[in-house]
């Protein structure tokens, strides 16, 4: 209900931007959820962040792939790097690699976010822990759209990864460090190359996908609900 | 480059940011064919474009029969069985390695797929769209000749029978050897000198020697009025002829002169030349408007413009041979003309060329240790008999593919002798049989485990005795008898009376032509060594199944294909060729239906010939075990498409000789 409030004051205060409104109005095109897997469009994305504070820190990079009937579709993929005010304090700087000056060459960051708005338009999100990746794309947002929300359906591969091993799944039973990216890219057997760019661990979370959906279409037909009830 | 970004005023830096995931795409296939023959942009912009599909085990990426998808595929990880299903039976056709490219061919001709993709394990794949490749195709010739050729897995399973194919197949293993730089050694056109001096038949000696003297050249062609060569005067020939009498210096040029000379068109190669002049043991050759004597010569062309056209050179090695003394010597010369060939060999100057001057040199040698041995026995003060002999090389020699110093196979025949000095003259024979391969020993070709040898009494016969041990065989075939044929039936003559040698020869045709039966045991026989189904990774894939580390390229390769170029060209009663290749070459004249398959078992051949040879100088043996790690891509599709050959000509031995019946 708070989510419903939420996207509704954004279309009303927002709704005659170019991007933000046709986004905004797309809600009512969400797939149904009764699709099947093989029909939705799955947004696999990951972001390089300075932090790990979504109301503090800021988003370095986006890469995003697009997975639909079963491939991933290379053609159809996004990597955008922003600027960022704050690179020199960040902590995450270690682990990711990047240098200031490459930072340099990246777009604004409102530019950048709704580029990756109209990519992502009503399909499905995808991403490991993907709950922190939208949190960062909407507190990025937010500062330019006051009560900015993603209303796409959101999946977790981290969770999903579970839910794979035991279809009664519940959350209590796993140790969250046993399915990190890296621990599931060796148990699923995916090459790492490129970890730690957003668009590296993208297109990886965009494999375990396929991997996790290939492993429960077994199970039973595997639809949009079933992948989002857990 | 991701094509779904509309974003105008970021366009230039956009632009800068490689596309992490299409890099990393365009990484793998760049490593492999026919995208490593792609511009590395180009890689980078179809990597941008395809699709990657997961399957487990089990799951099919297309089934036969189904109608074909608007991309092809490339293994990234895992395993692809491709499948043929028929009549209710499936077969394993083929294995795909990582990097192997498959469903090509129904999706560049439109229909079903043939054959099914499997997956064995799990597997990750490229799809390649079609609309994307095909303009690749149009612009990179050298990748449309990839496919064509037939390297894809899976495509081989039907026989195009086109020319362009087999053609493709030659332009490609020649052009996409890994080590790059095709030599071109061998292929140099020599000029001839040019303003040759010349003289009339009837001047006399002198008038040629002050003509020579006031040009200051070694030697002058004799032509008629009509500028036609009728002969060539040297400096040879004023040591030879007038420096020791013979003729005075007022003989007409015409009495003195070397005559016919060998005339040549203009545009011989290097490898001509020298092939020429090893054959014919000459130092000149006249170069003439149409290459006959009946033209007018434009040019001469001497031993001396080749020696400066290359160092090192077989024909130079080749005349050492017949003028050295002693063994040492002998083994010396021996030994560079190994390292001679191995740089042909790395240089990848033609096979054809390389194993020609493989057996000139190793032809000279032995005629040069008959000479030697001869001598010996002379100076031992045996007296040589009055039969005439033949000595014949048996075996890779005899087949005049000995490119490694291996063991050496050799034979003995001489005259039937009268009864009361059969003793006397079958010893000299045997003497001289031992000291020929004991001089071949000292110069690096062991001794035969299987004492194939002339110095074996067995294999030091009189015609009649040859001649009753191969009916012999030919009447038992038993598995000793049929492995004396694959040895013994490819005779050479490598010194002395080579009318014997053609007796013997018309003497077995005829014999198996009486005893056709034969050749359904000597085509069974080759059918003993089934090729192999693939490389995969480090493991060759049997076809039970089972795998090894090393390959037998010789057991496995080779000798499935010498025996059944041997046994289809008995069957054809031709004789005269031993050399594999040639015979091939022969099958494809005789049987135009199958000349496809002839003229690829001929390139497999001269493949695995260069294969094992360069194995064989690297390690220093035989050769005979490859390590299938050593082998790239491009070298290990080659090796699988020639066990295909092998398979198909087996399947024709198979029909041909009804060897279902002994089955």
């Amino acid at each position: 209900m708070v989510s419903w409030i939420s996207n509704n004051i954004g279309k009303i205060r927002h709704g005659a931007d170019p991007v933000i409104g046709p986004y905004l109005r797309a809600y009512a095109h969400r797939p149904q959820t009764g699709k099947a897997w093989q029909d939705l469009r799955f947004v696999v994305m990951d972001t390089e962040t300075t932090g790990l504070d979504p109301s503090a820190d800021q988003i370095l990079s986006i890469g995003a792939i697009v997975v639909q009937h079963g491939a991933i579709h290379v053609a159809d993929s996004l990597e955008l790097s922003l600027v960022s005010s704050q690179v020199t304090q960040v902590s995450a700087i270690p682990i990711h690699g990047i240098l200031a000056q490459e930072n340099l060459q990246g777009m604004e960051e409102k530019v950048a976010l709704l580029e990756f708005l109209r990519y992502l338009r009503a399909d499905v999100l995808v991403g490991h822990h993907a709950d922190f990746d939208a949190a960062m794309v909407e507190s990025g947002l937010r500062k330019y759209y006051p009560g900015f929300r993603l209303h796409n359906w959101r999946i977790d591969t981290a969770q999903l990864a579970m839910r794979a091993e035991q279809p009664d799944w519940q959350a209590y039973r796993f140790r969250a460090q046993d399915y990190s990216l890296d621990k599931l890219c060796d148990k699923y057997d995916i090459r790492k190359t490129d970890r730690h760019t957003a668009t590296g661990d993208a297109y990886l979370t965009s494999i375990l996908l396929l991997k996790l959906l290939s492993e429960m279409k077994s199970q039973r037909r595997l639809s949009l609900r079933s992948l989002l009830e857990y | 480059m991701a094509v779904s970004l509309i974003l105008a005023e970021n366009d230039y830096i956009f632009s800068m940011i490689a596309h992490a995931i299409a890099a990393r795409v365009a990484d793998f296939l760049y490593a492999f064919p026919p995208f490593s023959f792609l511009p590395r942009e180009e890689v980078e912009k179809l990597a941008a474009t395809i699709q990657v599909r997961y399957h487990t085990h089990h799951e099919f990426v297309f089934r036969q029969g189904e109608e074909a998808e608007q991309f092809f595929f490339i293994l990234h990880k895992g395993k692809v069985e491709i499948q043929e299903e028929s009549e209710g039976s499936t077969r394993v056709i083929d294995l795909c390695d990582i990097g192997d490219s498959f469903g090509v061919r129904a999706m560049l001709s439109g229909n079903a797929y043939i054959a099914s993709a499997r997956i064995t394990n799990e597997a990750l794949i490229y799809a390649i769209p079609k609309e994307i490749f095909l303009p690749l195709m149009d612009r990179y010739p050298k990748v449309a000749m990839f496919y064509a050729s037939g390297f894809a897995s899976g495509q081989t399973v039907v026989r195009t029978g086109s020319k362009g194919m087999v053609e493709a197949r030659k332009q490609l293993s020649r052009s996409s050897r890994p080590s790059g730089l095709f030599q071109e050694e061998d292929v140099i056109v020599l000029k001839p000198t040019s303003g040759v001096v010349f003289c009339l038949p009837h001047n006399s000696v002198q008038e040629a020697a002050q003509i020579m003297t006031e040009y200051k050249v070694g030697s002058v062609v004799v032509a008629n009025q009509e500028l036609h060569p009728m002969g060539i005067l040297t400096n040879t020939d004023f040591a030879r002829k007038i420096g020791t009498g013979a003729y005075t210096i007022y003989e007409r040029v015409g009495k003195v002169m070397s005559s016919p000379v060998i005339c040549v068109r203009n545009g011989l190669t290097v490898a001509e030349v020298i092939l020429l002049m090893m054959r014919k043991r000459i130092r000149h050759l006249v170069v003439t408007e149409d290459g006959s004597p009946d033209s007018r010569f434009i040019g001469i062309i001497s031993e001396h413009d080749v020696l400066l056209s290359q160092g090192n050179n077989p024909a130079v090695l080749v005349k050492q041979m017949y003028k050295s003394r002693n063994m040492g010597e002998l083994a010396e010369i021996r030994s560079r003309a190994e390292q001679l060939l191995r740089s042909y060999l790395e240089q990848e100057v033609s096979i054809s060329f390389i194993t020609s001057t493989a057996t000139e040199i190793n032809d000279s040698l032995i005629y040069r240790c008959i000479e030697l041995s001869l001598q010996e026995l002379e100076e031992e003060g045996m007296q040589r008999p009055a039969e005439h002999f033949c000595w014949l090389s048996l075996g890779s020699e005899g087949r005049g593919e000995q490119l490694l110093r291996t063991d050496q196979d050799n034979a003995l025949i001489y005259e039937d002798p009268t009864e009361e000095c059969q003793a006397e003259v079958a010893s000299y024979f045997l003497r001289l049989g031992t000291l020929v391969t004991d001089k071949l020993e000292a110069c690096g070709f062991a001794h035969c485990p299987g004492e194939i040898m002339a110095s074996n009494p067995a294999w030091n016969m009189s015609l009649s005795g040859w001649k009753q041990a191969f009916s012999e065989w030919i009447r038992v075939p038993d598995p000793k008898a049929l492995m004396h044929g694959t040895i013994f039936f490819d005779f050479r003559a490598g010194f002395g009376d080579e009318v014997l040698a053609e007796k013997l020869s018309s003497f077995l045709f005829q014999t198996i032509h009486d005893r056709s039966n034969f050749l359904n045991y000597f085509a069974q026989n080759a059918l003993q060594n089934p090729p192999p189904l693939s490389f995969l990774n480090q493991l060759i894939i049997e076809r039970g199944g089972s795998h090894k580390d090393e390959f037998d390229i010789k057991l496995r390769g080779m000798m499935p294909l010498a025996d059944a170029a041997r046994v289809l060209l008995l069957s054809h009663q031709q004789g005269g060729i031993t050399n594999t290749v040639g015979r091939f070459e022969k099958l494809a004249e005789l049987e135009p239906a199958n000349a496809d398959l002839y003229e690829e078992a001929a390139m497999a051949y001269e493949g695995m010939l260069r294969h094992r040879a360069l194995n064989g100088f690297q390690k220093g043996n035989s050769g005979r075990f490859i390590d299938p790690k050593s082998l790239n891509k491009i070298e290990k599709q080659t090796l699988k498409y020639s066990f295909r050959t092998i398979e198909e000509l087996q399947t024709i031995l198979k029909t041909r000789f009804s060897l279902t019946v002994f089955r």
